[in-house]
């Protein structure tokens, strides 16, 4: 696509209250096709599960989405901003300012005690030590986790350290969350409890949330889903999307 | 699931009028689909013949619905065993898709899509419940999340059946 | 334990092969260095007692056969169990020589060193560095001096290699002629024991020195991959193996390591002993032989590591055991208290109690080299034990006012864990402590001046020696004046008050400032031609009416000033058999030999700190990368989430640079303190200074090493955190 019909086609993506839009999405390593073609727009504050089996090509699309990787061909827009227009620094800046993820676990520094971790992405923003530190506890507070404050992720159970997890995602008032199988090491009851935690403070901030995972019960708590196979989505899935 | 047996439960924990059984029936276990007077009648009947419900005492005028049903010993036992035998499982959705499946790798037709469509219809149908669950009481929620298991089964046997797709196809083509 | 368990348990990665692998080289190097400072300590008082002959009158010989004319000189008849010995040092430039003269019977039955034959009047032996010297001087600047070369002296009877001795052979009646000669009925075999005294103590600190490093460094290595090898055990004990069987693998694989790494070290060290040889001991270089220690020793300090290596191995893993079930959890260092100081204090306090009591008692006691050793080798091992507690409060210090994201990562790492973060830079710490120590010490050896040209004393262009009272001075004016170069000899005779006398003329003429008017004056000659008395200007002359030439005192020869014409000077002193001291100009009246021991153990000291900070740099770099891989997949998935790169870099500096900073400055403290406990041992009013040029030079290179280590961790930081590394899946 030309430029200036590229940009176009993203203000009207944005215009229809998208906050990703993503066309032509391609990307090869070596001699492996991982996308093959995906066009994709997320709705500005939805939850969308992306489901598909191991070596469909979820995580390069969701690379490709958080600005992580560069696609080889077609071009991703997020919150109005063109990823492909941005260097590997600028994109970096994004992900810290716009964008929150959440991993399966491992994430949190170990040596540091919640408030601390919560804190962190806004220190590295910029934010003064004080400040950020208040912030972190509100968002402690309102995942329910007021009293762990103090305590350091190694003296928590599964389930608070990926709460304490969700709000460090969610402390930098981020568009959009990337969680990637954020309660896969849980028990089913933990994990209810994180993910209802995570939607409900999600839904009040009116974040959009891209869930990855292969468990139908975390999908289910999605607005909609999209199934990801051999580099393509599914017929149904864009089906669907329609 | 047997419905005789849940009324005879229902009977069990109070002595209670046809009326009322209906509607407790319908706020336990009825939720989407509640029951017919009718069947409750017929089921009451039955129970009274095998000698597992007792009629108390009735008031003046009564039709079905103003006679009072109690427990009888019999029955009582009967529930007891009810609970304490296990359940076969449920084959039906199963063979449906199944044959779907088989027909699919015969007419050559995308038996994955076909899978994906009816995975996309049980995520939807989880969605659904797991909305639902927010508001739920307590009952409801456990009866919410065995339904969630159980679509999530379905669904596991959706996976199998996609990763043995390209087997099938071979075995149908052999002896098709 | 069934083999292939063992084998499944210790080698299952290429990172347990890298461990073992360094483990062996950290055991070799030390091994390498041990042995050769092991070897050297064995030998010294061997090789003093070797060249003792040169520097030690023999067996005393009491029987006289009267006075010489001076009434002072005793005379000796000559008999075939006695020799007349003459020693002296010679110079050529700066350069010492030792020369010793012997007369002797024909038929004498003293044994010579090396079973070699008496030399006649006129003849010498040299030592092989001393003949090659004399062979690439003009003979009038050297050979001359001595006669005619016989042969070499064998290395049964020198110190090293490099030792310059000549062993010439004298007239009887001459030698007597001197005065300052012993009448001795054999050559000693024995040095005193002063000199090689200090060199061992010098060694057993260094010793202690370079083990720290080392050890810290091994520690470091043994630890990489510490947590998946503790879950690996926890596997292999679910299966059923016992915590000793655990411990006794663990044992086995460490004693194993070291006794390889200890082999390899033996084999270091024979590729190494060529370099060490280099380094000046007692004077010389060495004899390879003479840093090696026998076979016995190598067997006894390679299996002595091993098994030192296998027991702590085994404790330390008998301890550590996390059962069978693993710890999903990362283990929390234990807590460090304010007694982890115990060690420095008890280090510094029997350091301080030896040097305060030195005066009460011989120097060379042993309890007080107990005491010096010992508080020494505690303080050092303090320090490394102490630092943890340091660090400690400084990162509860730091969490209060950090400010930014990677000073608050650091700050967390720091509080939770101490011993680590101190172990990766107390290497460096204990070197800086060690430089600072010597540095504090070597200040109180002032420079030695170089001599100036200062009115009253001798001119810097003088030879001067002291003359035998039946000198032919008419002869020995002559030849002098005849040699090339000499512009004026000057005698000067005994004075009634003890001192040189000489004509008014002549006393200008070398330097002096002989009173207005005076014809004749008296001078103290020593004052005027050594500086080191603290004094910049000599006694002036006293004027004395006439000069009685009974009794020639010393001659001074004036020379153009250039090398050749000095040495020529001395030649001419030394072949006319006159001189009973070899001649002196300034300059080396200054040195005096005195400089050599402390310049010898300056190189030694500054090659041993040099491998200290080299040992510790690696020891840094080593636990630098070993930390950032760690918490490989946090880092990762905090640069997924955007955080740079140079953020990263940033934590890791920082959580060295912290303990560093304060520790450092504590250290150097330290070590300038046990300076000056040690100079105030000594008793005499020297007082420590500012150290010299190569102390902050040290520091500098210690402090670049340390950067370096740092830095040459980020590239294997980056790539290891690299986004398409921590993938989603």
């Amino acid at each position: 696509m030309a430029d200036h019909a590229r940009t176009a086609d993203a203000l009207r993506s944005t215009a229809k209250g998208n906050i990703i839009h993503a066309t032509g999405l391609r990307k090869n390593f070596g001699s492996t096709e991982a996308l093959r073609g995906i066009d994709l727009d997320v709705r500005r504050g939805e939850v969308l599960a992306v489901m598909g089996p191991s070596g469909s090509g979820k995580s390069t699309l969701i690379h490709c989405l958080a600005g992580v990787l560069t696609p080889d061909e077609g071009h991703v827009v997020v919150d109005g901003v063109d990823l492909g227009a941005l260097s590997a620094d600028a994109r970096a800046r994004l992900r810290l300012e716009r964008i929150g993820f959440v991993f399966q676990f491992g994430q949190l520094l170990p040596d540091l005690t919640a408030v601390d971790n919560v804190a962190l992405p806004l220190l590295m923003g910029g934010m003064g030590r004080k400040k950020a530190t208040v912030q972190a506890r509100e968002w402690l507070e309102r995942l329910e986790l007021g009293d762990q404050a103090a305590k350091v992720p190694g003296d928590m159970s599964g389930g608070q350290a990926q709460r304490v997890a969700v709000a460090r995602a969610l402390a930098t008032n981020p568009g959009v969350i990337f969680a990637d199988e954020p309660t896969g090491s849980l028990d089913s009851v933990s994990a209810e409890n994180v993910l209802t935690a995570m939607l409900q403070a999600v839904r009040e901030a009116g974040t959009t949330v891209v869930l990855i995972t292969h468990d139908p019960r975390t999908a289910a708590y999605a607005d909609r889903e999209i199934i990801v196979r051999d580099g393509k989505l599914s017929a149904a899935s864009v089906a669907s999307l329609a | 699931m047997d419905k005789s047996l849940a009324l005879l439960g229902l009977v069990d924990s109070g002595a209670t009028h046809g009326y009322d059984l209906k509607h407790r029936y319908d706020e336990v276990f009825g939720r989407g689909r509640p029951i017919a007077f009718g069947q409750v009648y017929a089921v009451l009947a039955r129970m009274i013949r095998d000698g597992h419900l007792m009629t108390l005492g009735e008031e003046a005028g009564a039709g079905p619905d103003r006679k009072r049903y109690a427990i009888t010993e019999a029955g009582r036992a009967r529930v007891r065993t009810w609970l304490a035998t296990p359940d076969a499982p449920a084959p039906d959705l199963v063979s449906n898709l199944f044959a779907k499946v088989v027909l699919a790798c015969m007419l050559e037709a995308d038996a994955d899509e076909l899978l994906d469509v009816q995975r996309m219809e049980h995520l939807a149908r989880m969605r659904e419940l797991t909305h639902a669950k927010q508001d739920a009481l307590l009952l409801e929620r456990l009866a919410i999340d065995s339904a969630l298991f159980h679509l999530e089964a379905d669904l596991r046997w959706i996976d199998m059946t996609s990763a043995r797709l390209n087997d099938m196809q071979q075995e149908i083509r052999h002896h098709g | 334990m069934k083999p292939s368990a063992a084998r499944l348990l210790l080698f299952s990665n290429t990172a347990s092969y890298r461990r073992l692998a360094g483990i062996v080289a950290g055991v070799a190097v030390a091994v390498a260095m041990l042995l050769i400072m092991l070897g050297t300590y064995l030998h010294l008082p061997d090789r003093a007692d070797r060249a003792a002959w040169a520097t030690v009158p023999g067996t005393a010989v009491t029987a006289t056969d009267g006075t010489l004319s001076d009434g002072v000189t005793p005379k000796f008849a000559e008999s075939p169990g006695v020799i007349l010995r003459h020693a002296g040092t010679d110079y050529l430039g700066s350069t010492p020589i030792d020369v010793v003269r012997v007369a002797a019977t024909q038929d004498t039955a003293v044994t010579f060193p090396g079973s070699l034959a008496a030399p006649r009047p006129g003849e010498y032996y040299a030592s092989p560095a001393m003949a090659d010297l004399i062979a690439s001087t003009p003979a009038d600047e050297l050979g001359d001096r001595y006669g005619t070369m016989i042969g070499e002296l064998p290395p049964s009877t020198l110190k090293g290699p490099t030792q310059l001795a000549v062993l010439a052979g004298a007239d009887w009646d001459q030698l007597t002629s001197l005065g300052n000669v012993d009448a001795v009925s054999d050559f000693a075999t024995r040095s005193t024991r002063s000199d090689s005294t200090t060199y061992r103590l010098v060694i057993a600190i260094g010793s202690i020195a370079l083990l720290v490093p080392i050890t810290l460094l091994i520690g470091i290595v043994s630890q990489l991959g510490a947590a998946e090898r503790r879950e690996r055990f926890a596997t292999v004990r679910l299966i059923g193996a016992g915590r000793k069987a655990i411990a006794t693998l663990s044992g086995l694989e460490m004693g194993l390591a070291s006794l390889a790494g200890a082999v390899a070290g033996i084999g270091l060290m024979y590729v190494l002993r060529p370099a060490a040889a280099l380094i000046k001991v007692l004077g010389s270089e060495s004899y390879l032989r003479d840093l090696t220690p026998s076979a016995g020793w190598m067997a006894v300090a390679a299996l002595g590591i091993a098994v030192l290596g296998g027991l702590s191995a085994w404790w330390r893993t008998y301890r550590d055991d996390v059962g069978a079930l693993g710890s999903s959890r990362e283990r929390a260092e234990k807590r460090v208290t304010l007694a982890r100081f115990i060690p420095l204090a008890l280090g510094i306090t029997m350091f301080a109690g030896a040097t305060l009591t030195v005066n009460s008692q011989s120097a060379g006691g042993s309890l007080f080299a107990l005491g010096l050793l010992g508080g020494f080798a505690l303080t050092a091992f303090g320090i490394v034990f102490a630092g943890p507690w340091m660090t400690k409060v400084l990162a509860v210090l730091f969490t209060r006012t950090a400010r930014t994201a990677p000073s608050m990562v650091a700050a967390g790492r720091l509080s939770r864990h101490p011993r680590a973060t101190f172990r990766s830079v107390a290497g460096l710490v204990v070197a800086v402590f060690l430089v600072s120590m010597f540095a504090g010490s070597a200040s109180v050896v002032s420079a030695i001046a170089k001599p100036t040209d200062v009115a009253g004393m001798i001119s810097l262009d003088a030879v001067t020696a002291p003359v035998a009272s039946t000198t032919d001075v008419a002869a020995l004016v002559g030849a002098l004046e005849s040699t090339p170069g000499v512009t004026r000899a000057v005698m000067a005779y005994k004075g009634d008050g003890g001192g040189d006398v000489m004509t008014a003329a002549d006393a200008a003429a070398v330097g002096l400032i002989p009173p207005a008017g005076a014809q004749a004056v008296e001078v103290n000659l020593s004052g005027a031609l050594n500086e080191n008395v603290g004094r910049t200007t000599s006694e002036p002359p006293v004027s004395v009416p006439a000069i009685d030439t009974s009794v020639p005192y010393d001659v001074i020869a004036l020379t153009d000033g250039t090398d050749a014409s000095i040495e020529r000077a001395r030649t001419t002193m030394v072949a006319s058999g006159m001189v009973t001291s070899p001649p002196q100009t300034r300059a080396t009246y200054a040195d005096a030999g005195a400089m050599t021991m402390i310049n010898e153990l300056g190189v030694m000291a500054y090659i041993g700190m040099g491998i200290a900070v080299a040992i510790s740099a690696l020891a840094l770099t080593v636990a630098t990368i070993a930390a950032a891989l760690d918490r490989k997949r946090t880092f990762g998935l905090l640069r997924l989430s955007g955080m740079p790169v140079r953020a990263l870099r940033r934590v890791i500096t920082t959580e060295a640079a912290v303990p560093l900073s304060v520790t450092l400055l504590a250290s150097s403290g330290l070590g300038f303190l046990m300076a000056w406990l040690m100079i105030a041992a000594l008793g005499s009013d020297a007082s420590m200074g500012a150290p010299d040029a190569r102390y902050w030079v040290a520091i500098a290179a210690s402090l670049a090493l340390g950067a370096a280590a740092i830095t040459s961790s980020f590239g294997m930081v980056r790539r290891s955190t690299e986004l398409t590394s921590t993938r989603f899946e």
